[in-house]
């Protein structure tokens, strides 16, 4: 069941691409700004 | 990807981050992102362990479709405080429509 408004977001920190630049994406680090999370199934792919 | 990507100037003026987030590696995502002709905001890489993230989020395994392995396509919006402020699990080929996840960003400026 996914998680709905009014629920209070995960945290998680994962490697991340950022154009050709490799790091790493700490949700928790964006606190004070707003973040829209996309979640998609695959790269390269329609989906 | 490319249509975050070409609104992204709207997002970044609300004061909101985007970031993409499924299992592929991050290498998938370096040749993704060029293929692209270029991502300037995060594709995240949900691998290991193997999609946590979409776990706590509920959305894995996919439920909207029998495509083994990955999770749903959904968008969270999250505020300031990192609540959860929108959310809508889509299709598995149903794009997101971004008026309306504007639409959701903007009151929380």
């Amino acid at each position: 069941m996914a998680l709905n408004p009014g629920d209070r977001a995960p945290d998680f920190k994962l490697p991340a691409m950022t154009g050709e630049t490799q790091g790493e994406f700490q949700l928790s680090s964006h606190t004070g700004q707003n973040v829209v999370l996309c979640f998609y199934a695959l790269d390269f792919t329609p989906v | 990807m490319s249509v975050m990507q070409a609104n992204l100037a709207q997002f970044t003026g609300l004061n909101a981050q985007v970031v993409g987030i499924n299992t592929d590696t991050i290498f998938t995502h370096k040749a993704f992102q060029k293929s692209l002709g270029g991502l300037s905001f995060p594709l995240a890489s949900d691998r290991w362990p193997y999609a946590e993230a979409a776990t706590a989020y509920g959305i894995f395994p996919a439920v909207k479709h029998q495509f083994g392995g990955v999770n749903d396509r959904a968008v969270f919006v999250l505020d300031k405080e990192g609540k959860i402020a929108w959310s809508k699990v889509y299709e598995l080929r149903q794009l997101p429509e971004v008026n309306e996840i504007l639409t959701a960003v903007r009151p929380l400026m």
